[in-house]
């Protein structure tokens, strides 16, 4: 352990406002590559999708591609953004599991979005596999650590609300409290510099973590269940997981303060205590969630982050006023029925919602994009993904998916560009407005196209973000890219179109 | 694309119909709590399709109930949780028909050594070693049964971050802790001192000389490994790391003394049972004396213990608990936490009622097993009810009667006998415009008689309400449910159980007709109750053929066999089930009797061998 604390590569920070730096090249070594990061900000109950897309289906961004857009905002990082067109979900639509059909496209938006396979079509119908987060945290995480799930207020507990799995049948909830996010982090912080031996906090570890495996050797000296012994075993590992990491001299607490995390926001926030009312979960929470994801990433905490936003929210902040909630308005009838009446003006509403994220979206990126790492930025070195839980919330599809990456992950993604992933086939929009056209609530013209498995795009991103497969590529991700679970991966691979060769 | 129009029900299988057959019991951890910040449900949704979904906690409640409408994480009850809250806890599934059991005498079931405390035994248990009510199991990772992962172990270092830090900073607590004031000379000496007393309550047993010296070494070392080498940090430290340690974290049973097929615990070992079955809590002074010494190395001596424990008032909390999840009031998607009625057909009604009525019901239960000291016939039968100005009205009083806080009445023995004819089940368990025989039957016949009858078809519950030509809500109901998929369990269990009570409408009031036709309420039924078939008429009858049942007082035995063994049913546990169920036929034998005799089954103070 003690080898281990002296920071070779790693050296002090630059905290000149307002760009913070998370590295600086010591004067001898070689500066040390960045670590990537995925990060995923995830909306629900879809968008209104002929506003939503960038105008060039296939081709160069540029700031005129996303005007009038809900991706309006991210003009300043065109030339960082990746468009991947004509990405679909799989399975969707009526699945047969074990003999079994269950269909409900927001436990499947949710349950199959990021683990590629079916969920159960009985119990609390469960997704059958674990996501990308827990499959890809391990490969990449110091320590090979779970990744960071958060959300911004509380969630529901049941298979609307999960969008994580660690295995089959094993939701895995988010973090929900900003105080939380922070306590985790405090334990890495240094004096603000390199952190010796010499430094009281590594002593002060290295007691406890005494102590504690002492307690446990006890444990292990008994005779027990197999269960037991890897408990205790499992706890073991952890306590020699958490012997104080090298980390940045970055990862300290005037970074927090710098990045405007401080007892007194975090109080405001919600502190650990919950929340007082959606709209300061939603803003002052969502914000420090942000800032949080940006000091976990400053101090490589972790590099799987997903920031969940929750689809049962009624909007009632920052000028938006709704009488109905999002998913309610996502049905255009304001209500968890389907069909019914138009609510007056509700594509409208939808907009401003989209809008909203979109703001978070921005904000996020642009924290990210003001972090200098090396000779390029926190957000140059992630790839950081809108991924939705369904494209247009009123015909809850699954293909054409509006997605949007900023950041080339260290260059391994193309830059400035949208790429029509289904060659040779004119994907189109989709068609938000036309549910509304007459008052009672339709389903417009949608398209077909935009099928091509985000299983791919999963393979991508993850070998993007450096894992690997015994040292080789990643080649496939997930149960099945198909509506036939038991035909499995049938296009196995990465998307070759989106990678910068 | 899919476009989704009209209905969708998916062709599912049934659950092998209603033949009373025994389902295995679901493989269900029951100590993964509903325990988390008081959430009340937001929005729920229905399931996808049909016209009629959502009943949404905020009201948007139409014709069906929304399938799969949840809140947030709801909490465990008040206070003492044992930890069985919620849907997933208390299985109690395996009701058997004729109750023929499997009890195999001494077998005791394979438990783990290492059962971690739960976020609301965290929290009891610093109450009650310093004092400090601060919660800090809002720091915790939710509680699983798995290994201890990086989230929780955040979770613990925060937790005891945070309490050591209260600790020393508020001086009733810091007393409780460190027994000594030192000078400078005697430092030392009160840190052992407070080491030697601390200690073995933080631990829950007596510390090793090794332990002890490991501690003390925190304190002789605090130069390298505190800030500036002060008292206080190294004090803090020292509390610190107690409260990190695994024999803290966890009710470790490591004893190793071998008693036939089984080790039988160490005295301390069954006072941790004790006190966590009872209070959610770690044993108090006088429960670890009884430890130090041989009272609870017999049975006698341990029921002596518990009685004396369960009339301390941290018991209540923890039987509160074991109601709370036993009527699903604390259950994960629970109804009675909030929902709207039609104010065209329910003037009175107000939100503010919701939570009184179930506030209600919890008082009864604690009231008839505490104050009156009742049986379990007692919480189906006696007429006690707790009213104020809000809900008085409901049961036919005068609110000027009554003040805002609820007040001890009694009603009318033949109208309102029991737990489950109180406002507060009738109105949870009934929907937007109109009662629902079909919500109450399937409650008392699944949850009270242990009568495993399975879950609804997907899309069972968009099924519309016929109303041409059918008068009553009974026929209406009939109507709806006549198909050949749903009759065999509707028409002859759920049903009739449901129509018994009829005479309460959705929000508990009684009524002798139904309010959109004037049609004359029938409340005769034939209702299955265990294995015979009664003609029952009203809710006295039923009150009483339930509480005579074998087969709910065998349920109520299970449940709390499950609830405070903390384990789904099992075949070991089945002895106890069945000598609990037949003492419950003893007139007199009381509730709180029955938790003591909890205490007195082989697998309570033994624990199995491993393969």
């Amino acid at each position: 352990m003690k080898r281990r604390l002296f920071l070779k590569g790693v050296g002090g920070a630059t905290l000149a406002a307002p760009f913070l730096s998370s590295l600086e090249t010591p004067a001898k070594a070689e500066a040390p590559a960045a670590p990537k990061r995925l990060v995923i900000f995830y909306t629900q109950n879809g968008c209104y999708v002929n506003k939503w897309f960038p105008s060039v289906e296939d081709g160069a961004l540029t700031a005129e591609s996303l005007a009038g857009t809900t991706l309006a905002g991210l003009a300043p990082f065109v030339s960082k953004l990746l468009v991947p067109r004509g990405l679909g979900m799989f399975p969707r639509g009526q699945v047969t599991v074990n003999g079994v059909q269950y269909f409900d496209p927001h436990d499947q938006g949710m349950g199959s979005k990021l683990t590629c396979g079916p969920i159960d079509s009985g119990g609390d119908h469960w997704a059958l596999q674990p996501s990308l987060d827990h499959v890809l945290a391990p490969l990449v995480n110091p320590g090979g650590k779970g990744p960071l799930v958060l959300s911004v207020g509380n969630s529901f507990a049941n298979v609307k609300g999960i969008v994580s799995y660690t295995a089959a049948q094993e939701p895995y909830a988010p973090e929900t409290k900003p105080a939380n996010v922070y306590s985790s982090l405090t334990g890495l912080f240094g004096a603000g510099g390199v952190m010796t031996e010499a430094d009281y906090r590594v002593r002060q570890g290295q007691s406890i973590i005494d102590l504690v495996d002492h307690d446990l050797q006890a444990f292990k000296r008994l005779n027990m269940s197999g269960a037991d012994v890897k408990k205790v075993d499992d706890w073991l590992a952890l306590l020699r997981e958490t012997e104080i990491p090298v980390v940045s001299a970055a990862c300290n607490a005037d970074t927090a303060t710098a990045l405007g995390i401080t007892d007194a926001e975090l109080t405001a926030a919600g502190g650990s205590r919950g929340f007082t009312d959606t709209a300061t979960a939603f803003t002052k929470g969502g914000d420090m969630m942000i800032k949080l994801m940006a000091l976990t990433m400053m101090c490589d905490a972790n590099r799987v982050i997903i920031l969940q936003w929750p689809g049962f929210v009624t909007f009632n902040w920052d000028g938006i006023v709704h009488e109905y909630d999002h998913h309610g308005l996502s049905h255009r009838n304001g209500s968890a029925a389907v069909g019914g009446t138009c609510v007056t003006g509700v594509l409208d509403m939808i907009k401003q919602i989209d809008d909203w994220y979109a703001s978070r979206y921005v904000k996020l990126v642009t924290l990210m994009d003001s972090i200098s790492e090396g000779a390029g930025t926190m957000l140059d070195n992630s790839a950081t993904m809108w991924l939705p839980e369904l494209a247009d919330g009123n015909a809850h599809n699954n293909n054409n998916l509006p997605i949007v990456i900023a950041g080339g992950a260290g260059g391994y993604l193309k830059q400035g560009v949208s790429v029509n992933l289904e060659t040779g086939k004119t994907l189109g929009m989709g068609d938000s407005e036309g549910s509304c056209s007459g008052g009672e609530v339709g389903f417009g013209q949608f398209s077909n196209a935009g099928n091509v498995p985000i299983n791919k795009l999963y393979v991508t991103l993850m070998n993007a973000v450096g894992a690997t497969n015994a040292g080789m590529p990643i080649t496939s991700f997930g149960a099945c890219d198909t509506n036939k679970p038991e035909d499995g991966i049938t296009k196995p691979g990465e998307l070759d179109l989106l990678k910068n060769v | 694309m899919h476009t989704l129009k009209g209905s969708i029900v998916v062709a599912a299988t049934l659950a092998a119909g209603c033949t009373g057959r025994i389902e295995a019991p679901s493989e269900v951890d029951p100590s993964v709590q509903g325990s988390g910040s008081t959430g009340s449900g937001s929005t729920g949704s229905g399931a996808t399709g049909s016209g009629a979904t959502g009943s949404g906690a905020t009201g948007s409640g139409a014709t069906g109930s929304g399938a799969t409408g949840s809140g947030a994480t709801g909490s465990g009850a008040t206070g003492g949780s044992l930890g069985v809250g919620g849907d997933t806890g208390v299985g109690g599934a395996s009701g058997t028909t004729g109750i023929t059991s499997n009890c195999t005498p001494g077998v005791v079931p394979a438990t783990t050594q290492l059962p971690r405390l739960t976020q609301a035994q965290y929290d009891n248990t610093i109450r009650d070693l310093v004092g400090l009510t601060t919660q800090p199991s809002t720091l915790l990772a939710p509680d699983t049964v798995g290994s201890v992962d990086q989230r929780a172990w955040d979770g613990y270092k925060a937790a005891a971050d945070r309490v050591s830090q209260e600790i020393m900073a508020d001086a009733a607590a810091r007393a409780r802790a460190i027994p000594c004031t030192p000078t400078t000379d005697t430092e030392l000496a009160c840190v052992q001192q407070t080491i030697a007393t601390f200690g073995p309550k933080v631990f829950r047993r007596p510390l090793t000389a090794e332990e002890t010296a490991k501690f003390e070494a925190l304190y002789t070392g605090r130069v390298e490994i505190t800030p500036t080498g002060t008292w206080d940090e190294a004090m803090q430290l020292i509390l610190r790391s107690f409260l990190l340690s695994p024999s803290f974290l966890t009710r470790a049973e490591t004893a190793e003394v071998p008693d036939g097929a089984n080790f039988l615990l160490s005295p301390y070992e069954v006072a941790s049972r004790l006190s966590y079955m009872l209070w959610s809590s770690m044993p108090d002074d006088a429960l670890f004396a009884a430890a130090a010494g041989t009272a609870l190395t017999t049975p006698e001596g341990i029921l002596a213990e518990a009685n004396r424990m369960l009339a301390d008032p941290k018991a209540r909390n923890t039987v509160a608990a074991f109601h709370a999840a036993y009527t699903k009031i604390s259950s994960g998607a629970s109804r009675w936490t909030s929902y709207m009625r039609d104010a065209a057909l329910y003037p009175t009604f107000t939100t503010d009622m919701v939570p009184m009525m179930a506030a209600e019901t919890q008082r009864f239960f604690d009231h008839v097993t505490f104050d009156a000291q009742g049986t379990f016939q007692d919480l189906l039968t006696s007429p006690v009810a707790f009213v104020n100005s809000s809900i008085a009205p409901l049961y036919g009083l005068s609110a000027a009667s009554y003040g805002t806080d609820l007040t001890q009445v009694d009603l009318d023995p033949a109208l309102r006998p029991g737990a489950f004819t109180r406002v507060g089940f009738l109105s949870a368990y009934s929907l937007f415009n109109r009662s629902s025989p079909i919500l109450r039957g399937a409650f008392l016949q699944k949850a009270i008689l242990c009568n495993d009858i399975g879950a609804p078809p997907d899309g069972a519950e968009g099924t519309s309400l016929p109303t041409d030509g059918l008068a009553t809500n009974r026929e209406r109901v009939d109507a709806m449910t006549s198909a050949p998929d749903c009759m065999g369990c509707h028409i002859s269990i759920i049903n009739p159980t449901g129509f018994t009570l009829e005479n309460f409408d959705a929000i508990g009031a009684f009524q002798s007709v139904e309010k959109d036709t004037q049609a004359a309420i029938n409340a005769q039924a034939i209702v299955p109750v265990g294995a015979t078939e009664m003609d029952l008429n009203g809710p006295q009858a039923l009150m009483a053929a339930i509480a005579a049942s074998p087969y709910a007082q065998r349920c109520y035995a299970q449940k709390w066999v499950e609830f405070a063994y903390e384990r789904t049913a099992n075949p070991a546990d089945a002895c106890t089930v069945d000598d609990l169920s037949a003492r419950m036929t003893q007139a007199g034998y009381k509730v709180v009797n029955l938790i003591a005799d909890l205490t007195q089954s082989t697998s309570f103070r033994f624990r199995a061998k491993e393969l």
